[in-house]
């Protein structure tokens, strides 16, 4: 029969070893990235932030990208969406929280260009100008030429919708300046056909759009743990202040 | 009184070390996201056609976008012939051709695909002592995509003298 000494001893032996089973078991959890799709969706089945564009709700609550309709843009010849240099398209991208929790919320737009099926670097990716709607602000610290990181800078309440995070979308006409060499008309009877080559004619405008967000507890420790930035800082009132 | 307690008390030490052990690293942070994606093609192939209709020393002359793709156009025109003749031009109203001191007629308008300009008409008076000698009139034309500035007014192209209003 185990004296109570031993006893003793058995239960401190069998706490050392959960304790030291407890904390490998948290180093792995830890370690694992937090892989910006791994979420706790705010106890739901469906997604707790939703995307409007131009009013309409885009997510179908499968965690796949959807496609942006681009209603107010114009269509070419072969019925696909078609982008004029210099004028200026109505594209309102907004956030929702389908949650009963307060968030915050942040859009990661990736903006760039292709010819054919390969990414074209020689089209600066700031050529596609966006307009960036009141209440929403940029960061610095976390955007370049091609992302574009907005934060919303309040709270946003269980159920409401924010304010546009982008209004316009507009292609610099600067475009238009690169045009091949060309021999001048000759001259000799009419000219019957003018067609210029622009060098970057057939290119294709690509938005990527990404809606996050975030619980408002602990919002420091969840920003960083979460989204990786210590960009926004948590005012006093709850309001970010980015950078 | 501690020694009979002394097994109670290790349990609940083991039990307070599980779980400050697990704790740290089990709390979730509620987050969630949605994507979408979006693509435009940039049509950039622009072109314009010249039609001349000639009848008694006079052209009517109009220009047409035939780009394939709906792309909208700037154009202008320019009559190229003997120094010599004298020309006149003529248009209905409203006017829409505008002479450049350069010897370029500029259309105010953008022409959009699978439209025409208005007809400009040249009519020419060929010096007495030209008038058996044979003589080309030609028609220059040039067209760009319209280019537009972020009010939305159009811009000329380099080297134009304007006055592309479309107003």
């Amino acid at each position: 029969m185990m004296t109570k000494y031993r006893k003793t001893l058995v239960l401190m032996a069998v706490a050392v070893l959960l304790f030291i089973a407890g904390l490998v078991t948290g180093k792995i959890a830890s370690s694992t990235p937090v892989s910006e799709h791994t979420s706790s969706s705010f106890g739901m089945s469906g997604p707790a932030v939703v995307l409007y564009e131009n009013g309409r709700a885009l997510s179908d609550g499968k965690y796949e990208p959807v496609a942006l309709s681009l209603s107010n843009f114009d269509i070419d010849s072969n019925h696909n969406t078609m982008v004029k240099p210099g004028k200026t398209y109505e594209e309102e991208l907004t956030a929702q929280n389908a949650s009963n929790y307060d968030q915050y919320v942040r859009m990661i737009i990736r903006r760039y260009w292709t010819k054919g099926k390969d990414k074209d670097s020689t089209l600066s990716p700031k050529l596609i100008q966006l307009e960036t709607g009141e209440g929403w602000k940029k960061s610095k610290k976390e955007s370049s030429r091609e992302t574009v990181v907005l934060y919303y800078t309040n709270i946003l309440p269980a159920g409401a919708k924010s304010t546009p995070a982008i209004q316009n979308i507009r292609i610099n006409n600067n475009v238009l300046d690169e045009i091949e060499a060309e021999e001048e008309p000759s001259g000799i009877g009419s000219q019957t056909v003018s067609a210029h080559e622009y060098s970057f004619d057939g290119c294709h405008m690509v938005l990527e759009v990404e809606l996050q967000a975030v619980q408002t507890h602990s919002p420091k420790s969840t920003i960083k743990s979460v989204w990786g930035s210590d960009a926004p800082k948590v005012q006093k009132d709850g309001t970010l202040k980015v950078k | 009184m501690v020694r009979k307690n002394k097994p109670l008390i290790i349990t609940v030490i083991a039990a307070v070390m599980i779980f400050s052990a697990s704790a740290g690293f089990s709390i979730a942070y509620f987050s969630d996201y949605t994507q979408a994606t979006g693509d435009a093609a940039m049509h950039l192939s622009g072109q314009t056609e010249l039609t001349e209709y000639f009848a008694d020393n006079s052209k009517t002359i109009s220009v047409t976008n035939t780009s394939k793709e709906p792309v909208d156009m700037v154009v202008r025109i320019k009559i190229a012939g003997p120094s010599t003749f004298t020309y006149t031009y003529d248009q209905k109203i409203p006017h829409h051709w505008v002479e450049g001191s350069d010897g370029w007629w500029y259309y105010d308008r953008v022409v959009p695909q699978g439209k025409s300009s208005s007809d400009l008409k040249v009519t020419w008076e060929i010096p007495k002592d030209n008038k058996n000698e044979n003589y080309d009139i030609a028609v220059l034309h040039d067209s760009f995509v319209v280019k537009i500035d972020k009010e939305g007014n159009i811009e000329n192209p380099k080297g134009w003298e304007g006055p592309v209003n479309d107003d």
